[in-house]
């Protein structure tokens, strides 16, 4: 049985839960009780006239009614239009492009759209309607059930209708690797108009394993509250969790030197003590991050995926390399072309092209019916291990003819620990040169930049960099959701610190 | 040392500044300390676990408030007063 079709023609595992947790309050609902819920607002929402295929918006934060109104549509076959809380639908041309039957939000500035709904009015719909759906749709192979969206480069949003049996497949391949079952609790944190996200609550209902869901702003209280096995997070989130251990295990070691045992059972209290794994992808992770968490018993396997394919590959248990982001999926195939681009053919497409664009030529990176593109350059080693190297978009060709990946120069700066973020320059430049973000202010870039410089061959070496604060990573006009830099719009916001670069003397 | 004090020296340990730097009660959090969102949250967890605050205390509202240093301070101050 389909993950998707599962939901409503199948009956949900008994030991399934779903939770949801914020200002310290647990709700925990029975994965039978929450599809019966859906079925409800399913048969509410078609008494409003909301049919098959209609797209339903949903632009809230994390929160029981997101997951209903997620069920609801798949119970009904309408298209949940997952909305991220960046994107603008007051921006002319964004709501017309989405097109939708209605708008479930939390947002109070969208109150005079038409379609405006109030997010929480949703129980209030479940109560007035005690009859289920009476026919649950059964999703074709390649029957949309989700609208989700990507950054373009233009800062707009492109939008992908992902096919239910995409859906099934990413699952299934995931379940191949790290077998979940009833003991396991995973929290989700990250927003649910992340797809994948949601992918958790599917799973739960067919697998038997607890979800949570908070938003962000909860998490480490949620995490002490539900003592979770399995935690899915940016590598920024890896980050922030290695710094409150670091910091709970200085104090536990009350001024002596910190050990192992005191990073175990910060590690511990922190995060409650029962975490079997740490998943992350979306952005390059360090291998000092990594380590830090295998050196706790807490592995932290990274992987590599895309909007346009979903999981890509995955480092796992008993088949996880440093430095790589795991095997390829079996559903997957990867090869590369001339320029040592990844291209990705997929079983399950999640779709072959977008349904709405923000520029030009945003469909080219789809191949055919099942092959992407993904603007990334890596190789494979002999045994099957992917490794990303840059971006072919991203490649600098400097005055002399010298071609440069970005990411050759970025990754070695990225990984020193007092470089929060940095960005390399030097496309139709005679040097390459660099803006950085330190973590803090009394970082000595100057050591770092030598420091880097020295393990980089004289071609690759950076003659200027200019220091720089206040990154807003939030912000997806300069980052995509999966944290990659747009770079255009790096080189656009930031022009003047760029061209001081060149316009001083190298030294 | 009062909640000011205490508070500093959370900051500065979550982003890794040395003992000698100031943190003023002025100081914009993003601007002027770029604290961003997953930052934030640490800092606040970690100052419940520090004054024994209920983890749960803090609302999304609460949260999504605070601009400067003191924003912190007068949120510790009500919760550890409460």
């Amino acid at each position: 049985m389909s993950y998707i079709n599962g939901v409503f023609n199948g009956e949900a595992h008994p030991s399934s839960s779903i939770s949801f947790f914020e200002g310290g309050v647990l709700q925990r609902f029975t994965g039978a009780a929450l599809v019966a819920h859906g079925r409800r607002l399913a048969r509410a929402l078609e008494l409003q006239g909301i049919r098959a295929g209609d797209r339903v918006g949903i632009l809230s934060r994390n929160r029981h009614e997101w997951v209903l109104l997620d069920l609801a549509c798949i119970a009904l076959g309408a298209v949940a239009a997952s909305l991220d809380s960046k994107m603008d639908l007051l921006e002319p041309g964004v709501l017309a492009s989405l097109d939708l039957a209605c708008l479930f939000t939390d947002d109070e500035r969208y109150m005079a759209l038409a379609i405006y709904r109030p997010i929480g009015a949703v129980a209030q719909l479940i109560e007035q309607c005690q009859e289920p759906l009476a026919h649950p749709v059964r999703h074709g192979p390649r029957q949309a059930v989700c609208l989700k969206f990507t950054s373009g480069s233009t800062g707009r949003p492109k939008g992908l209708l992902a096919a239910a049996e995409s859906i099934d497949s990413s699952l299934e391949q995931v379940e191949k690797l790290f077998h979940h079952d009833t003991r396991d609790h995973i929290l989700v944190f990250m927003p649910l108009s992340l797809l994948q996200q949601r992918y958790w609550v599917y799973s739960s209902l067919r697998l038997g394993h607890a979800t949570t869901i908070t938003p962000y702003e909860s998490v480490f209280p949620a995490m002490a509250a539900v003592c979770p096995t399995v935690l899915m997070g940016v590598p920024g989130f890896f980050h922030e969790l290695e710094s409150l251990v670091r910091m709970r295990a200085r104090r536990l070691a009350a001024g002596a030197p910190v050990e192992g045992q005191h990073l175990r059972s910060a590690m511990d209290a922190v995060s409650g003590g029962a975490v079997r794994y740490l998943w992350t992808g979306s952005a390059p992770c360090p291998v000092r991050l990594i380590e830090f968490f295998g050196q706790l018993g807490t592995p932290l396997y990274n992987g590599y995926g895309l909007n346009e394919t979903c999981i890509i590959s995955k480092n796992a248990p008993g088949a996880d390399r440093l430095g790589s982001v795991g095997k390829v999926l079996s559903s997957k195939t990867v090869s590369f072309d001339a320029r040592g681009q990844i291209l990705v053919r997929s079983e399950a497409p999640i779709a072959c092209r977008y349904e709405i664009t923000s520029a030009p030529g945003d469909n080219d990176l789809f191949i055919g019916e099942d092959v992407v593109a993904t603007g990334d350059t890596g190789h494979m080693d002999e045994d099957g291990y992917l490794y990303i190297t840059g971006r072919i978009k991203d490649l600098l060709v400097m005055q002399n003819g010298q071609s440069i990946q970005p990411g050759d120069v970025e990754r070695p700066l990225l990984t020193h620990e007092g470089v929060d973020f940095a960005l390399v320059c030097g496309d139709d430049r005679p040097h390459l040169s660099a803006l950085i973000w330190p973590k803090s202010a009394d970082v000595d870039i100057d050591a770092v930049v030598a420091e880097v410089n020295h393990t980089l061959p004289q071609h690759m070496r950076l003659l200027r960099y200019q220091v720089m604060h206040d990154l807003d990573r939030s912000d997806r006009q300069l980052f995509t959701s999966q944290m990659k830099p747009i770079r255009p719009t790096f080189h656009e916001r930031f022009a003047q610190p760029i061209e001081l670069m060149y316009t001083r003397r190298p030294v | 040392m009062n909640t000011h004090d205490q508070i500093a020296s959370i900051l500065k340990a979550a982003l890794d500044l040395s003992a000698s730097s100031r943190i003023e009660p002025q100081q914009r959090l993003k601007e002027d300390l770029a604290i961003n969102s997953l930052k934030l949250v640490t800092v606040l967890t970690e100052l419940c676990d520090v004054f024994g605050i209920d983890v749960g205390s803090f609302s999304v509202t609460d949260i999504r408030a605070l601009e400067h240093v003191s924003d912190l301070t007068s949120l510790v101050e009500r919760e550890t007063h409460a």
